[in-house]
């Protein structure tokens, strides 16, 4: 089996807990500015609102949200998978 | 409207008063890890109506408060008492959008942290209260305004409004949106100022009187606006918990103004 390193997708891990509004959604879209194409961030918060905020700024920037997991108490980890549109 | 926040002490002496429920707005599992007994979990999207094409949080609608409401057992005649954690803006939020619909709510003054702390009852058992009926009346006091609204208000000297962001954000140093700046003519009042310390959600009544003090917001009309509404919440709270009477809240907030290229942003 080959692998194509070039498409190999990085991953990126974000820890953004006791960010309160609007910070996780900044830091989490300037994160993602900086990565390519098929990149992986992995953004963990612990505030509710970002739970829907970070998924809605990073789908409209063309962002795919894997997923979003409550991981531990009241913390919650969003995987974002970087488009470009 | 006085007596918004209700003492631990007196909610821990009547948590079998069968016409009291909890409503408690943190995650499904802090939830089921332990909560105030007969307090059911609130999703905080329950209380929305968010999508990711509109840029604000808005309230849900009537329809969905009266199910929600009634399918935890709440009518008109039922109290409810919202708790959190944190620095209470979630439940602060979860506070006026019941507010706004007429139900009878207070808030638990202190954290559930700190409630467990203080090494009150708690329980794992999830609490399933018979369904009934809840009619909503909205917005009684008119407290919750919009856009065009503040706009109206941006000259007016009895009106002050009250940016509750951080100090980059009211700056124009950040932006969470499009663009960066403030309302025109508002005043700075990090929502921080208003939260107690050692678990209390707010400081003491005396303690907010003093800061407020200091924003000359006697006999004042007082917006309050943050970016989503949730900051803007607590600080709300907080001004009515020391009597301010005449305060509304822009609740899609700046998420919402600077989205709109009709309303002008001051930097």
């Amino acid at each position: 089996m080959k692998i194509d390193l070039s498409k190999q997708s990085n991953i990126k891990t974000l820890d953004l807990k006791g960010q309160i509004c609007p910070w996780p959604v900044i830091f989490t879209m300037k994160e993602l500015q900086k990565m390519n194409d098929g990149d992986i961030l992995k953004v963990t918060i612990d505030h509710l609102p970002s739970t829907l905020n970070i998924p809605a700024a990073a789908s409209k920037e063309g962002n795919e949200v894997v997923s979003s997991t409550e991981i531990g108490d009241g913390v919650f980890q969003i995987e974002i998978k970087h488009n470009i549109i | 409207m006085t007596n918004i926040l209700v003492s631990s002490e007196w909610v821990k002496d009547h948590l079998d008063d069968e016409h009291l429920i909890f409503f408690d707005i943190r995650s499904p599992r802090e939830y089921n890890n332990g909560h105030l007994p007969n307090s059911v979990l609130i999703p905080y999207e329950k209380i929305l109506d968010f999508s990711p094409d509109t840029p604000f949080f808005d309230i849900a609608d009537k329809t969905t408060i009266e199910q929600l409401l009634g399918e935890n057992g709440v009518d008109n005649d039922t109290k409810i008492i919202v708790y959190g954690d944190k620095g209470g803006s979630t439940a602060s939020r979860l506070f006026w959008t019941l507010l706004f619909y007429g139900a009878n709510v207070n808030f638990l003054d202190i954290s559930y942290s700190k409630w467990v702390n203080l090494g009150y009852p708690v329980t794992t058992e999830v609490y399933a209260p018979g369904k009934t009926t809840f009619i909503a009346n909205e917005n009684p006091d008119n407290f919750r305004v919009n856009s065009d609204y503040v706009l109206s208000k941006i000259q007016d000297q009895d009106t002050i409004i009250l940016d509750t962001r951080s100090k980059e954000e009211y700056q124009g140093l950040i932006a969470a949106g499009p663009k960066a700046g403030r309302i025109p003519n508002s005043k700075h009042f990090p929502w921080e100022k208003a939260i107690g310390v050692d678990g209390n959600i707010f400081h003491t009544t005396e303690e907010l009187s003093s800061i407020f003090d200091n924003y000359g917001l006697q006999n004042k009309e007082i917006i309050c606006y943050c970016q989503v509404g949730e900051r803007a919440s607590h600080t709300f709270l907080a001004l009515k918990i020391c009597g301010y009477s005449n305060v509304k809240i822009y609740d899609r907030s700046f998420a919402d103004w600077s989205n709109n290229s009709n309303m002008p942003i001051e930097i």
